[in-house]
């Protein structure tokens, strides 16, 4: 699993922290598509006159038989890519990297990765009600690279994710500075 | 006279649409998430429901008479 996610992985490098959107996030989602799965069978027996109207003619019969199929089908395939996309999300923290992945629909997925000493900055970021009730939220961490700002986005405990890495930045840049010298 | 089975066409076409979107799900799913326990609980409960759904829709599809012609028999409110 650690050389699935983690891409070159390095001597000794260990995985400190894997993290993924709060569940909170997708069951959000899942209640979502519930209600628009359960929506036909309110209607259904709501026994509306449109409906009832609509059965009678066999055009309107086939129709709701195969409009309600491919509904449900395709709810089921949206909610399952929902699910796949919050899955595949994941942002990692080892010993000597922070890796950001992230999947963006279906065919579109970014990896950038960053040393840990070049971590200058870390942000946490807790916003709305949901947010504070269920401890998720946002670290922003700034580098000095190309990719000048990670975002990790809806992650549990965001405060300590903060402060860990902040910790993890400051020993990594110790260790550099020492092995730097000891080359001296 | 047009029979009901143009609907039934369309309706495989959106089949096969909704058959490659899942190939592709489940294929990253794989490839990304890896051979594991989980990721292969998450597959075989995504082929269990939808092939429960495709069931339960041609169960109801075989009951129609597909070469029936098309009827417009609507009674406004």
């Amino acid at each position: 699993m650690f050389n699935l996610l983690v891409p070159n992985k390095e001597h000794d490098e260990k995985i400190i922290m894997l993290l993924r959107r709060h569940w909170f996030i997708i069951w959000l989602k899942i209640f979502f598509f519930g209600l628009a799965g359960i929506l036909p069978v309110i209607f259904y027996f709501m026994e509306l006159p449109f409906f009832n109207n609509i059965n009678q003619n066999n055009i309107g019969h086939a129709l709701l038989i195969l409009s309600t199929s491919v509904y449900y089908l395709y709810i089921w395939l949206f909610l399952f890519v929902a699910f796949v996309d919050y899955y595949l999300d994941v942002w990692i923290v080892t010993n000597k990297r922070i890796l950001n992945v992230e999947q963006h629909g279906l065919f579109h997925r970014t990896v950038s990765e960053q040393r840990l000493y070049r971590i200058q900055d870390v942000t946490s970021e807790l916003k709305g009600i949901f947010s504070t009730m269920f401890n998720y939220g946002t670290v922003h961490i700034q580098t000095a690279g190309e990719k000048a700002r990670f975002v990790f986005k809806e992650v549990p405990d965001p405060h300590n994710i903060a402060k860990k890495v902040m910790m993890m930045a400051e020993q990594s840049k110790k260790f550099k500075w020492v092995m730097e010298n000891e080359k001296l | 006279m047009v029979s009901l089975s143009i609907l039934y066409y369309a309706y495989l076409v959106l089949l096969f649409l909704f058959f490659i979107f899942s190939f592709f799900v489940l294929y990253h799913l794989i490839r990304f998430g890896g051979l594991y326990i989980g990721s292969l609980v998450m597959v075989a409960v995504y082929i269990f429901i939808s092939v429960m759904i495709l069931s339960i829709s041609f169960n109801s599809i075989s009951k129609v008479d597909w070469q029936e012609p098309m009827v417009i028999n609507y009674t406004l409110p």
